[in-house]
């Protein structure tokens, strides 16, 4: 059967968006409260300092 | 000139050399434990490391002991720690081991600047304990269970080097208000095995200003299915029908949209699945979603039925 195609702006969100880890509104400064501070890589990670020996 | 690399190793033997120290490596195995999930109190060593002033100085001071002469040997080598300085805050991790990780935390004098509008709890525990340095946290605690306004109650807390606090959970967290000079902090902290989204809620109202995933995996997740869509990965659609069936509801839903736009028949028959199970969290909306696909594209319900014939 031919199925139509679906367009991905068309197909609602849920009510409450649920932002990336660890971002943050505009009105958040950062540095000032206590959540984690992770240095992350999301797709590939660049060969770590060890792999340099 | 001495060469990148062996700057390189000369700083990772400092970090080694370190790790190696015996008060240390009892505290590193305790890591291991914690991050698998043990109670703090049965990692005697590392909850000691967060409570005794003397024990948490002698730990920092091995690590400088070890590794400035050799920084200064090889000024173009790396700090063999991930570590960043931005907006007055510098931190470094020391050592991480599954959900934990112990971080040195240095904060820049301030206090004169704008008051921050905002706080954001997180699914975590931290116990830290001052290393040098005086200031005022401000300590805020949600009073209810909502997620959408916040009744925060905020106290300030002074603290000076010596001093040991731990926050646990979605519930309490803290801010840095006013340092002198600086202020630097041993901190120990936690994620939880399935962490909630964080919430960040306004300070004067305690309204919900943003929700982040709590899991940097979730996260990870959303990217690549995100990639793929845009890439018009179609081989991809089932690992994503499959990606439907577990994780945060809001993952499985990006999920679901990304299957869909990618291959209609795949992701139309998770979306049927999940609209046909009342148990699931996402059954309504997914049934909503089918209903107007159906009304759009009428043969999706003679698929439909094609699908499961009675």
């Amino acid at each position: 059967m031919n199925l139509p195609s679906i367009d991905l702006s068309a197909l609602p969100d849920l009510g409450q968006l649920t932002g990336t880890f660890g971002s943050l509104s505009d009105l958040a400064s950062a540095t000032t409260d206590d959540r984690i501070v992770m240095l992350m890589v999301f797709l590939y990670e660049a060969l770590p300092p060890e792999a340099l020996l | 000139m001495i060469p990148q690399r062996i700057a390189q190793t000369a700083l990772e033997q400092a970090k080694t050399d370190w790790r190696q120290i015996d008060e240390n490596s009892q505290i590193f195995d305790e890591l291991s434990r914690f991050g698998r999930g043990d109670d703090l109190v049965d990692c005697p060593a590392l909850q000691k490391e967060f409570i005794d002033p003397e024990r948490a100085a002698r730990f920092v001071r091995g690590l400088v002991d070890s590794l400035l002469p050799k920084m200064t040997e090889h000024p173009l080598g790396q700090i063999p720690f991930r570590h960043q300085h931005s907006g007055g805050m510098a931190i470094m991790q020391l050592a991480a081991a599954g959900e934990a990780a112990i971080s040195l935390v240095m904060y820049e004098r301030r206090g004169s600047g704008a008051k921050p509008q905002t706080i954001c709890f997180t699914d975590s525990e931290r116990h830290e304990i001052a290393l040098a340095g005086t200031g005022t946290l401000q300590i805020a605690r949600r009073q209810n269970a909502s997620t959408e306004r916040a009744k925060l109650r905020i106290q300030p807390m002074e603290i000076k080097a010596g001093q040991s606090l731990s926050l646990r959970g979605m519930f309490e967290t803290k801010f840095t208000d006013r340092v002198e000079s600086r202020l630097v902090i041993l901190r120990l902290s936690r994620t939880a095995l399935a962490p909630q989204p964080s919430l960040e809620f306004r300070l004067s109202d305690g309204s919900l200003i943003h929700q982040a995933s709590g899991d940097k995996r979730d996260s990870g997740h959303e990217m690549l299915l995100s990639l793929l869509g845009r890439m018009g990965r179609k081989d991809a659609a089932p690992v994503m029908a499959e990606m439907v069936r577990e994780g945060s509801d809001h993952l499985r839903w990006q999920a679901i949209r990304e299957c869909l736009a990618l291959d209609t028949a795949i992701g139309f028959a998770a979306l049927c699945e999940i609209a046909q199970d009342p148990e699931d969290s996402l059954s309504a909306i997914a049934g909503t979603l089918r209903a107007q696909l159906i009304e759009a594209h009428p043969q999706l319900a003679v698929w439909e039925e094609s699908l499961c014939p009675v």
